[in-house]
């Protein structure tokens, strides 16, 4: 298969990028830096474990705000570059669809942040268990996969806006705009607010909270915490929608709007790029 | 079956650029087929479509059999590219690029005797990014030699090499050729395409304004001559005067030195016979026209700027030479139909 091709030859050019080993170290090192400053919290709190989980949830924020962050870098030049460069002449000359380079680039991307996660991972499980009292398994489990997939998601929107412009400053503009509207701007006004304003104040329907809720959790960050609930209450804070609460706002939904946020970014990038003209 | 079929092919970019119109040509198998041009004619273009990088806009081309525009990329597979205006990967090393090429073909190659054939085998284990051009075009090619493809595509392939570097790659082009593999060759240097192309089309905005063997655009060169006269006084009305003369096909007149590009030999006694009457000439240079001045006849290029533009074109009542100057920059639109014009006669 091409794409493993793709994806063999990227990751060996990717992982000599001293951008993205830059970009990982500041992620690792912060991570590794708030184990440290964090460990004399844990005796605020009831019992040892509740404090080391509220710590875990702490790592878990700070990859939901860096993690976007690293992950763009990583992956926002991986077509885009090639083809500013003009180095896609040598990628789209041999047998490689453009399904493959788009599949390929995703792959090895993915593998670089991944492995990125797994270093801050380890910092973690070593400060865990050097500098504080109990190492919950579960949720330190929990917390690694959520923050991977996270990173994979984000990877994927890189990849998609990659593929869908022609130069780097257009790659990075795009990017710039994704992070400030799913990252920042959602720290001030959630979506579901946003929502509920135009649908109440503008268009003038009555209020629907469901549908508010459900847009808050389209959002990959709110969607991640989701899936944890369904893993580990105990690093997911928040209330539980209600049992009759529609599908689409129970946690169990949430895996398929990751899902979506895997694979709606590729497609469209995919999409542009199997029409567009390299030259 | 035809490895290169190219059929009424046509491509517009956003904005209504057209880079080609209307083109038709097809290389036979086994052959060296020069691709020439200016800068600007289409050629890479061309070569995009013809690789899949851009769709055209109309027409169809077909290599090695498959329609470029359908599943085109197994047939890559036997196709060998070296591209124009590429950059390598820099942070892999050249053996790396050839094991990554190796593999996505399917080819039983080995790196080293690829780097060896391209003389860059003391180079195989550095990376890309310290490379100087040559040694990135000579690794370029040796990408494109992996598989033994039956298609050669290389586009401007000697730039960047030094002499010695155009002569191996000359001789690893003949000998593949020698073996039965289709070579296709752009430049826009046409001493280049002369040394070991057997065919030649040539491409000027956008259309194809010459295709024939390079024997006989070597007949047209022979019957077409230059002379140069550098005068002490230019006399007003001279250009006009000499390029209604029989036998003579373009006037150019730059400070005080006339240019005039005639069919034969003998017409250029003509030449200077009638200028004597009329000036005094301090200096002849004569020599035959050099293949660059025939490949810019085709492509309606003016060499030397200057004002010097296709006077009469040797048909008859050329009454138009007044617009010596001015009609150079509005030649540029039918610059193909004045260059295909004077190809026909030039061969006539």
């Amino acid at each position: 298969m091409s794409a493993l091709d793709v994806a063999r030859k990227d990751f060996l050019d990717a992982r000599r990028s001293k951008i993205v080993w830059l970009a990982v170290a500041i992620y690792v090192g912060f991570v590794g830096f708030f184990m440290f400053i964090q460990r004399s919290q844990v005796r605020f709190h009831d019992t040892a474990r509740e404090g080391v989980v509220s710590v875990l949830a702490g790592v878990a924020t700070i990859g939901s705000l860096l993690i976007p962050v690293v992950a763009l870098v990583v992956a926002y030049l991986a077509i885009a570059g090639e083809r500013e460069t003009g180095s896609i002449a040598f990628l789209l000359g041999l047998p490689n669809t453009r399904r493959d380079v788009v599949v390929g680039k995703f792959l090895s991307r993915s593998a670089v942040i991944v492995l990125g996660v797994a270093c801050a991972s380890l910092v973690v499980a070593v400060s865990l268990l050097a500098l504080y009292p109990v190492f919950p398994v579960g949720t330190y489990l929990a917390t690694v996969g959520m923050v991977a997939l996270y990173a994979v998601i984000y990877v994927a929107i890189a990849i998609g806006i990659s593929a869908s412009v022609a130069s780097k400053a257009r790659a990075a503009a795009a990017g710039f705009g994704v992070y400030v509207t799913l990252n920042v701007f959602t720290l001030f006004v959630s979506a579901g607010y946003l929502v509920r304003r135009i649908h109440v104040d503008v268009l003038g329907f009555a209020e629907a909270p469901m549908l508010y809720r459900f847009v808050s959790q389209l959002l990959p960050s709110e969607a991640l915490f989701q899936i944890t609930r369904t893993i580990d209450v105990d690093i997911a804070a928040g209330s539980l929608p209600p049992a009759d609460a529609p599908f689409y706002v129970q946690p169990e939904f949430a895996p398929v709007v990751l899902c979506a946020w895997i694979v709606a970014p590729l497609a469209i990038g995919y999409v542009r790029f199997k029409s567009a003209d390299v030259s | 079956m035809s490895p290169l079929e190219v059929n009424s092919l046509r491509k517009e970019f956003a904005g209504g650029v057209l880079a080609v119109d209307d083109l038709s040509f097809s290389v036979d198998e086994g052959e060296i087929f020069g691709f020439l041009g200016p800068n600007g004619a289409g050629k890479s273009t061309t070569i995009n479509i013809l690789l899949g990088y851009v769709a055209p806009t109309a027409g169809r081309a077909t290599v090695l059999g498959q329609d470029v525009s359908g599943e085109f990329a197994p047939t890559r597979k036997r196709i060998g590219v070296l591209p124009d205006g590429y950059s390598l990967y820099d942070r892999l090393t050249a053996r790396e690029h050839l094991e990554w090429v190796i593999r996505t073909k399917d080819a039983a190659d080995d790196p080293h005797t690829i780097l060896e054939r391209v003389g860059i085998a003391d180079a195989a284990d550095r990376r890309a990014g310290g490379f100087s051009k040559g040694m990135c075009q000579r690794l370029a090619f040796g990408m494109a030699l992996v598989g033994d493809p039956d298609l050669l595509v290389l586009d401007e392939p000697s730039s960047g090499l030094d002499p010695t570097g155009v002569q191996e790659l000359r001789a690893i082009i003949q000998e593949l050729a020698a073996d039965g593999t289709t070579v296709f060759f752009s430049s826009h240097v046409l001493s280049e395409v002369e040394a070991v192309c057997d065919r030649v089309a040539i491409m000027s905005g956008g259309r194809l304004v010459a295709l024939d063997n390079i024997e006989a655009l070597r007949d047209d060169l022979e019957q077409s001559s230059q002379i140069r006269l550098v005068l002490e006084s230019v006399p007003e009305s001279i250009t006009a005067d000499l390029a209604q003369r029989p036998a003579i096909e373009t006037v150019a007149l730059e400070g005080s030195e006339l240019r005039v590009d005639c069919h034969d030999a003998a017409a250029k006694v003509d030449v200077v016979r009638h200028v004597d009457e009329r000036a005094s000439v301090a200096d002849i240079i004569s020599e035959p026209a050099s293949m660059e001045e025939l490949f810019n006849r085709y492509t309606g290029d003016v060499p030397d700027g200057g004002g010097s533009g296709d006077v009469g074109s040797g048909s008859g009542g050329s009454g138009d030479v007044g617009g010596s100057g001015g009609g150079g920059s509005g030649a540029t639109d039918d610059g193909t139909g004045d260059g295909r014009q004077s190809s026909t006669e030039v061969s006539v």
